[in-house]
């Protein structure tokens, strides 16, 4: 998603693809960190289910002209969520030399329920058994030759995360073969597969996999083989389905069948696989992630997690390192000698202007970006890392479970909403993992609304720490009442029902240096490539609006609204027109005003700022998302929700006679 | 004698002896691929916030939504 050649499947097409191999798996198996070895390139590695939210592909390391793709994970085939779609489509269109199933060995029956449905697409297929130690850790020892030989292909044991097994995967590779396992299903099943499968060979010619594993895909609905088949023939679509609906009629699925009869066949490989041994006793990691969702020590075992967020990001990354950055660097180095270099040489004061004026690229767009922005993001990045990578956001996820009910999701959706603090854009990319439309729908809106990013955050509480806690305390809960009571009324007013939680909670464990730092710095270079290009383009439209008299005038027309409804001097009004741009720059804005401003005007200008609309960067995705219309839609309902609750926070502080 | 699974005590071992119909086609498809399917043995580490139950070495949390559409029954005692 970050460094790697990242593509969506819908882009990428049929391709020539003969050296493609496909990486294909459960969610959290490892996957992207066999792709980083396989490869050398990064796709967005973590312990938690779903991380991987697009396709990517990068050139093989050990294979010249070969490529390898990298798929979402897939709990089963056929495909139900939308991870599940595009590895469906990925195998449909790519026509891979070989797939590679990262599979773990500590849940052989599920790894294997899969392993016989790539078995049945008759594609040359080499697996992985990966996470080997942690499968020894809970006293799981396995018959890897037996096994092999059940398949009648190559299976590695790995343990990704430190390249052990990798260089017997890349030998396994290049000679993957055609498993012989096979699922014999029930005789009225058969009867219907070999009637799909004759027909769609009769009918079709150059089928991306074997027409077995096409016929048993159909009969189980899997929905992306029936766009497939619908579109290279409408017609034998249509037969195909009625006869199937024919055939089901007062009995079993097919689906039902085909999933009960394959997972029985997988336990019984299983069963043969696994050798006796004995348990050992619960490790450490095992009972802190007990304890993480104990009912008495869940809640401290997250605050104290917040508490160490809190201090990381907040007090030392936005405190001592901008401290460092913005005041000592740029403040008293870099910025003067600019200045004083492009004020002597620049040819026009315009241009002069331009560079290192109040509105300048120089002093105010790179100054924001780098000196301010990128050690915040950095240490919030960072600190995200270490959460993924150790296993705790799933356990987030459970506990989060019963708060983001009342907003229509499940505590899925914390992982977006809390990657929201570090960088709205990005976070709307990942409510992919969500399992609904409606849930992405509902949480884009949240994040747009309500999820101030580590830019804008670091700006805020720098201003209302410096008034006191009690305000920052106020701040944090009028987004809280705004979110919850929004998220409610979007969960009532978008229609669709809301999917309980089933989650895997992976074992808690050390983060792995390594992976924290390429996943901060995977992130923060995508950051960079999309932030500073936007901060300069923003920086440029405020100066230009300000050269040709457009900001006096948005300033002078909004003057009403800011002075009247929310109480703020007039000069505000320049900080939410800033605030289109980003949401950062209109904090920024009011921050420069802040001697001007009263506690009670900070706090209705804080709120207010932080429900305005999102940054350009972060439009832009949702459009990329979601579709212009409901971009417009909910731009539309944010800037006067945003005002309006900005003012009876004013009214509220007015009744309260806190208002000065 | 059968109860649901919300209904079991943290640290007790049971067998799942069916999934109600009420369950969405989807969801016990799911739970399949997770590897809970009759005759599975689930144990029951914990009911809030949610349930948490092993399968084959593998935790997995499920919403007590979920966890009452489990049907299941303490294992035979050993001989």
């Amino acid at each position: 998603m970050e460094s790697c050649a990242s593509t969506t499947l819908a882009a990428s097409g049929p391709g020539p693809a003969r050296s493609t191999y496909v990486l294909v798996g459960a969610p959290n198996v490892g996957k992207s960190v066999v792709f980083h070895r396989l490869t050398g390139t990064y796709a967005n590695v973590s312990n938690y289910p779903g991380t991987t939210v697009e396709v990517a592909r990068a050139p093989l390391r050990f294979e010249a002209g070969a490529t390898l793709l990298d798929t979402p994970g897939v709990l089963a085939f056929p495909s139900r969520s939308g991870d599940e779609r595009a590895a469906m489509r990925a195998l449909l269109v790519e026509r891979p030399r070989a797939l590679v199933q990262v599979a773990d060995a500590k849940h052989l029956r599920r790894s294997l329920a899969i392993t016989l449905t790539l078995a049945e697409t008759g594609l040359p297929l080499v697996l992985a058994l990966n996470m080997s130690d942690e499968a020894a850790a809970r006293g799981v020892r396995l018959d890897l030759p037996a096994l092999a030989q059940a398949l009648g292909i190559d299976v590695v044991a790995t343990v990704a995360t430190l390249g052990e097994g990798v260089g017997r995967l890349v030998e396994a590779m290049p000679a993957a073969r055609i498993p012989r396992a096979h699922v014999d299903y029930p005789s009225a099943v058969e009867a219907a597969i070999a009637a799909a499968a004759q027909r769609i060979a009769a009918r079709l010619d150059r089928l991306p996999f074997a027409a077995r594993g096409l016929a048993i895909l159909f009969l189980a609905r899997d929905p992306e083989v029936e766009l497939w088949l619908a579109s290279r023939d409408a017609g034998l679509a249509r037969e195909l389905a009625a006869a199937r609906d024919a055939a089901e009629a007062g009995g079993e699925r097919f689906a039902a069948a085909i999933a009960r009869t394959r997972a029985e066949a997988a336990g019984t490989l299983a069963a043969r696989t696994e050798l006796a041994a004995p348990r050992p006793a619960e490790s450490g990691a095992a009972r802190l992630g007990r304890l993480t969702l104990h009912r008495l020590w869940g809640i401290p075992i997250l605050l104290a997690v917040l508490y160490a967020t809190y201090l990381v990001v907040g007090v030392f990354g936005a405190g001592t390192l901008v401290d460092l950055t913005e005041d000592r660097l740029f403040g008293g180095l870099v910025n003067p000698a600019v200045t004083a270099f492009v004020q002597a040489h620049a040819p026009w004061s315009w241009a002069s202007d331009l560079i290192v004026g109040p509105y300048g690229l120089w002093t105010m767009g790179m100054t924001y970006a780098v000196a301010l922005i990128l050690p915040i993001v950095t240490t919030f990045f960072l600190v995200f890392g270490v959460l993924e990578d150790s296993g705790y956001f799933a356990r987030l996820s459970v506990l989060a479970n019963r708060g983001f009910a009342a907003m229509g999701m499940n505590g899925r959706a914390v992982l977006p909403m809390v990657l929201g603090l570090g960088c709205v854009t990005m976070a709307t990319l990942t409510t992919r993992i969500l399992a609904t439309r409606r849930e992405r729908l509902i949480a884009t809106f949240l994040m747009a609304l309500a999820i101030p990013c580590s830019a804008q955050l670091g700006v805020v509480l720098g201003m209302l720490a410096a008034l006191g806690f009690g305000w920052t305390v106020a701040w944090a809960a009028v987004l809280v009442i705004v979110l919850v009571l929004a998220g409610a009324l979007a969960a009532r007013l978008i229609p669709g029902r809301r999917i309980a939680l089933v989650t895997e909670l992976p074992p808690l464990r050390w983060p792995v240096a390594g992976n924290v730092v390429k996943k901060t710095t995977g992130r923060l270079v995508w950051y960079l490539r999309e932030v500073i290009p936007l901060f300069l383009l923003g920086t440029f439209l405020m100066w230009l609006m300000d050269r040709i008299g457009v900001l006096p005038w948005l300033i002078e027309r909004g003057e009403p609204l800011v002075t009247g409804w929310l109480g703020l001097p007039k000069e505000a009004a320049a900080a939410f027109v800033m605030g289109f741009l980003r949401r950062d720059f209109g904090a920024t804005g009011l921050f420069a005003l802040g001697s001007v401003l009263s506690p009670a005007q900070t706090l209705v200008g804080m709120v207010t700022i932080t429900l305005f609309v999102p940054c350009i960067a972060s439009l832009m995705m949702i459009v990329k998302e979601q579709g212009a219309r409901v971009a417009a839609l909910i731009v539309g309902v944010i800037v006067p929700l945003a005002f309006a609750i900005g003012g009876l926070v004013r009214l509220a502080l007015v009744a309260l006679g806190a208002w000065t | 004698m059968t109860r649901t699974l919300d209904l079991v005590d943290p640290g007790r071992t049971v067998l799942l002896v069916r999934i109600e119909e009420s369950l969405t086609a989807d969801f016990r498809e799911q739970l399949a691929a997770y590897g809970i399917a009759a005759g599975r043995a689930l144990e029951v580490v914990a009911q809030r916030p949610m349930t948490v139950v092993v399968c084959d070495h593998v935790e997995l949390a499920l919403e007590t939504a979920i966890a009452r559409a489990l049907v299941v029954r303490e294992p035979a005692p050993a001989a």
